[in-house]
């Protein structure tokens, strides 16, 4: 119950009592003095009357009309002359005249020794009798009368004091309301800022202007709160920090329950905050023998903590998270355990990561080794870091003896770098080097490639020899069978030359420019349309046309030496489309004049 | 605090709850007192003398007799009485009355009566109440009331006589013939002085009446009587009934006769004139002037005052019956009797200033004022009996064998409707519960001692026979 319910409640109900207490003894009063102000009137009333009626009956003259203005009176209900023996000789109603007083008040008509008042409140009646003197006949008067009236004003006192009482009630009620609340909001805004400087919010004033106990209370309040300010970091401050984290943050029970989780639990788990907060902290672990359980919990709590355990959280959804698991024990001043605060790191990331990694490093290995080419890792010294199988292989030696050791000791068994060594020149240049050098009875093309830092200073090389000696030894085949055939041709007493869709020549042998009278190099850049006789020139667009549409042609040409001298020469041209970036013409022909003129 | 609020709002419920039920507790109901039996009165038979009385307001009159009649015969043998009074609220029917009298008495018993005023008649069981309203606005209610007292007696002898005054040259002549007839009735002669005689004479005629009545009998026989009740007034005959006639019985017996005639009015007031102008019943003149002027004047302007705006003469009747005139006689021993008059405005409108009066009052005859209430008025209705006793020497405790008494209906008029019941009642008390009967009447007649019979207003006189217990 709130302390202003507390107040309001004792001062509604002292009101309560006091009230109903004060109403009910003055409407005690007022309905006393009511009743006794009716008793008093009608006494006099009768006493008086009774006087009157006494000398009436000595004169035989009844107070009729006195008896008559009393039965007009309000609440009036009878009188009665009643006869020393009961019976009713007069009456304000005649049918009462001559019937007995005593059948209608037995015990009251035992009461005309003197002068008294009968009250019969039940009933709303009282009756006022007295003896006459009426010489030795005791006669007497009755003179009843409503106490309706009195009843009536008792409902009426009732009812007032009821509506009265009431309505002070309520308005005692609204005033304590209103005043206790006015006296007790400085202890209601005391309350609102404690709670608010319990959550943290230490910016809170109290705002009372008051210069009581409570106003001072209210500065003191602020006080504190202002040191607080100065020497504590807000509430906010550490839920925010708490609330930033990346890391997940548990705060468990001495009973290991769950007590404290931050924003992270909630997000990386998948639990609402109350779904978690008070269960056991195990639902947490995917492991079954967890961290803090049994000695392990002892284990952590003798060291006091554990860092970067790895560990897998579980889910709400039952996935296992890889994190790395911290915890610290909180103690009290008895060394006994009252919190662990536990943090944890998803670590998935950096698993998938290093996976991947793993895997990398494992398909280079492949690679690297699967390379046909002698492949090594050179430190900027020349140091081999690192080789493939094919190297390997090549030196014949295992890795642990060709690791480390200079380059050129390995490659070329010698004791310093040799001169065309291209990694020199890479040193120096900073850029691919290649070099063909025979080793050992072998030819190697070596390429040495610059590893440069941001810097663009050297951290290493890699160092590529591919074995051509079967390349070379067919090059120098080649070499010598093309150096045949070009001969053969250069010589040949046949035109052999090649030429465009236009004519131009490209290539022409040498004996052929030697039968035409043309040096070799003044023939390249001439037409074929330039060396046919002037009459045959227009035919050669024909030539031209056939070939390019039956990709061959043959027949014979009328041609015209430097000298001028005509010659009839035979053609069988083919028209090459395949691995020629423009159509040319193979054009071989000879020379048939002697033949056609023979 | 939901807690705390409950309480609170239970409280109230509570404090509202228990001021439901103090409410509710207090009676405020009047309280109501129901009448018990009334006590009946002792035995109506004395030394063999046995009085009835009886009464009924049913209107119709046969059916009114037949309960009358029974109620008085009531427990006894004789069903056929000597002698009946029998008086009907005015308005009756009379002749239907005596009729079925004289048939259920199968024409033996001697029948004296007339009509009572049209409000009531009275007997020793009861006011019985006709009409709320009297004079000409009582033809408008209709209701009826009859009264009888029946006497079968050994011990006293009655005789009836009656008389049409048309039927006579004059009313005294009536009157005579009556008295003479009722003496012969009684089986008496003329000589043999009746103890008593009750008379009613027809209206306006009383003073004559008592004249013809005293030629036979002289003035020392009292005559008690009154004048029908009206508006409509009839007497009975032997076997008719007259409008303007007399009926009358005579009561010989050896018992002792008690009767009072008397006002009760006070008799203190100054004012006093001489008449000096009548005009029948009506005083035209007193000292010279217009007697109603007179009269106000020595009411101190009253009457003025409540005529000031428009002639108000109802109110005006109210107001003289209780300050009525009279007139003084002084009987040989000293003795002063006061015979009064019932005046009112004979002028409705109250221009012309005469007063009225149903007595003759004389040129040169002193008249005085008188004042009354209607609460003296009543005691005096009370009291006749015992009056009656002491005025004839009897021991007032003793009881009568029965009464006959007159009441003047001026005098009922003024006592309040309310407070009429307790006539009969208080009479019986100083009858000692004897049976009577008494009409309401418009004109009292009496006997004032060593002076004769007189008719008078607003008057009562009362008859009472006592067999012992004479002083």
């Amino acid at each position: 119950m709130k302390l202003f319910w507390k107040i309001f409640a004792s001062m509604f109900i002292s009101f309560v009592v006091i009230v109903s207490s004060i109403s009910y003894i003055i409407s005690i009063r007022q309905i006393s003095d009511a009743e006794n102000r009716i008793i008093e009137e009608k006494k006099i009333m009768g006493s008086f009357l009774s006087k009157e009626i006494e000398v009436g009956y000595f004169e035989s003259k009844w107070p009729f009309e006195s008896l008559r203005k009393l039965s007009e009176r309000k609440g009036f209900l009878f009188w009665w002359i009643v006869r020393d023996d009961g019976t009713i000789h007069l009456a304000d109603n005649t049918s009462f005249m001559k019937t007995y007083a005593h059948d209608y008040f037995p015990e009251i008509a035992q009461r005309l020794e003197k002068e008294n008042i009968s009250l019969n409140r039940n009933q709303n009646y009282g009756i006022f009798l007295t003896p006459l003197e009426t010489g030795p006949k005791k006669w007497s008067f009755w003179f009843g009368f409503s106490l309706k009236e009195v009843s009536e004003r008792r409902k009426e006192i009732i009812f007032l004091i009821a509506v009265v009482s009431l309505s002070a009630l309520v308005m005692l009620g609204v005033i304590l309301y209103f005043a206790i609340k006015y006296f007790t909001k400085p202890i209601q805004e005391l309350t609102v800022s404690a709670e608010a400087i319990g959550k943290g919010d230490l910016t809170h004033r109290v705002k009372i202007g008051s210069k009581d106990e409570l106003g001072r209370l209210a500065h003191s309040f602020n006080k504190m709160t202002e040191d607080l300010q100065r020497t504590t970091v807000s509430k906010d401050y550490v839920d925010n920090i708490i609330g930033s984290m990346r890391d997940v943050l548990i705060v468990v029970d001495s009973d290991m329950k769950i007590r404290t989780v931050n924003k992270a639990t909630c997000e990386l788990l998948g639990y609402k905050e109350k779904e978690i907060i008070g269960e056991p902290v195990e639902i947490i672990f995917a492991e079954a023998e967890i961290l803090l359980k049994e000695k392990k919990l002892d284990k952590l709590i003798e060291e006091g903590e554990v860092k970067n355990f790895e560990t897998s959280f579980r889910t709400k959804d039952s996935r296992n998270i890889p994190v790395l698991f911290s915890s610290s024990v909180m103690k009290d001043k008895d060394g006994k355990m009252i919190r662990l605060v536990c943090t944890g790191r998803d670590v998935t990331e950096r698993k998938q990561t290093e996976e991947a990694l793993l895997n990398a490093v494992q398909q280079w290995r492949t690679t690297f080794d699967g390379i046909s080419d002698m492949v090594c890792l050179l430190d900027p010294e020349g140091k081999i870091l690192r080789c493939n199988n094919a190297m390997a292989g090549l030196l014949k030696k295992p890795f642990r003896e060709i690791i480390g050791r200079l380059h050129w000791e390995i490659v070329y068994g010698t004791t310093a770098p040799i001169q065309e060594c291209p990694v020199m020149r890479m040193r120096e240049t900073h850029r691919r080097q290649n070099a063909i050098l025979p080793i050992n009875d072998r030819w190697f093309n070596i390429a040495v490639d610059p590893l440069l830092d941001e810097a663009g200073s050297l951290i290493g090389a890699v160092h590529i020899m591919s074995d051509i000696t079967d390349h070379k030894r067919a090059e120098e085949a080649l070499s010598e069978s093309e150096d045949r055939y070009r001969d053969l041709v250069e010589y040949s007493q046949y035109l052999i030359c090649t030429h465009d869709l236009k004519g131009q020549i490209l290539s022409v042998n040498q004996g052929a420019a030697k039968l035409l009278g043309y040096d070799q190099s003044a023939l390249l850049n001439k037409n074929i349309r330039d060396l046919l006789a002037p009459e045959f020139r227009d035919e050669f667009d024909t030539y031209l046309d056939t070939t390019r549409k039956q990709g061959f042609a043959k027949g014979l040409m009328l041609l015209q030496t430097a000298a001028g001298e005509k010659r009839i020469w035979e053609y069988n041209n083919t028209l090459r489309t395949q691995g020629v970036t423009a159509p040319i013409v193979r054009a071989m022909a000879h020379d048939v004049t002697e033949h056609i003129r023979a | 605090m939901m807690k705390t609020k409950k309480l609170i709002l239970t409280m109230l419920v509570v404090a509202v709850g228990l001021s439901w039920f103090f409410l509710s507790q207090v009676n405020a109901e009047e309280f109501k007192l129901v009448p018990k039996k009334r006590a009946m009165g002792s035995s109506d038979t004395i030394t063999g003398t046995k009085v009835g009385t009886g009464w009924s307001t049913k209107e119709n009159p046969e059916e009114a007799v037949k309960e009358t009649v029974e109620m008085a015969l009531e427990g006894k043998q004789d069903k056929i009485p000597d002698f009946a009074i029998i008086f009907a609220s005015s308005g009756s029917d009379l002749e239907s009355i005596l009729s079925t009298a004289n048939k259920l008495f199968k024409n033996k018993t001697k029948i004296y009566g007339g009509t009572s005023d049209s409000r009531a008649v009275m007997t020793n069981k009861g006011y019985a109440k006709a009409t709320e309203r009297a004079y000409e606005y009582a033809k408008m209610e209709g209701k009826r009331s009859l009264a009888m007292m029946t006497i079968t007696s050994k011990d006293i002898v009655f005789g009836v006589g009656s008389a049409n005054f048309s039927d006579h040259p004059s009313v005294q002549e009536a009157s005579k013939a009556a008295i003479l007839n009722a003496i012969k009735s009684a089986g008496k002669s003329p000589k043999e002085l009746p103890q008593a005689i009750l008379i009613t004479p027809g209206r306006g005629m009383e003073e004559e009446a008592i004249e013809g009545v005293e030629k036979v009998i002289g003035k020392n026989t009292p005559i008690l009587g009154g004048t029908p009740g009206g508006p409509t007034f009839s007497v009975f005959g032997e076997n008719k009934v007259y409008e303007k006639g007399v009926s009358l019985a005579v009561i010989y017996t050896k018992f002792f006769v008690g009767s009072i005639f008397e006002g009760g009015f006070e008799v203190k007031d100054p004012n006093t004139g001489i008449v000096t102008k009548v005009d029948g019943q009506a005083i035209v003149e007193i000292d010279g002037k217009p007697a109603l002027d007179v009269y106000d004047e020595w009411l101190g302007g009253e009457i003025g005052k409540l005529c000031k705006e428009t002639p108000r003469f109802d109110l005006v009747r109210g107001l003289l019956t209780l300050h009525p005139l009279y007139r003084k006689y002084t009987s040989s021993d000293g003795k002063v009797y006061s015979l009064f008059s019932h005046p009112w405005p004979k002028d409705k409108t109250l221009v012309e200033r005469s007063v009225s009066t149903s007595t003759k009052i004389k040129v040169g005859e002193r008249i005085y004022l008188s004042h009354g209430t209607w609460e003296t008025l009543m005691n005096r209705v009370g009291n006749l009996p015992k009056m009656a006793k002491i005025h004839g020497k009897i021991d007032i405790n003793a009881k009568p064998i029965f009464g006959v008494g007159y009441i003047c209906a001026g005098v009922l008029g003024t006592i309040p409707e309310t407070e009429r019941g307790k006539m009969p009642l208080m009479i019986n008390y100083t009858n000692n519960d004897a049976p009577f009967i008494a009409p309401f009447t418009w004109g009292e007649q009496g006997y004032f001692p060593g002076i004769g019979n007189k008719h008078g207003n607003l008057l009562t006189s009362f008859l009472v026979i006592v067999d012992k217990g004479r002083r």
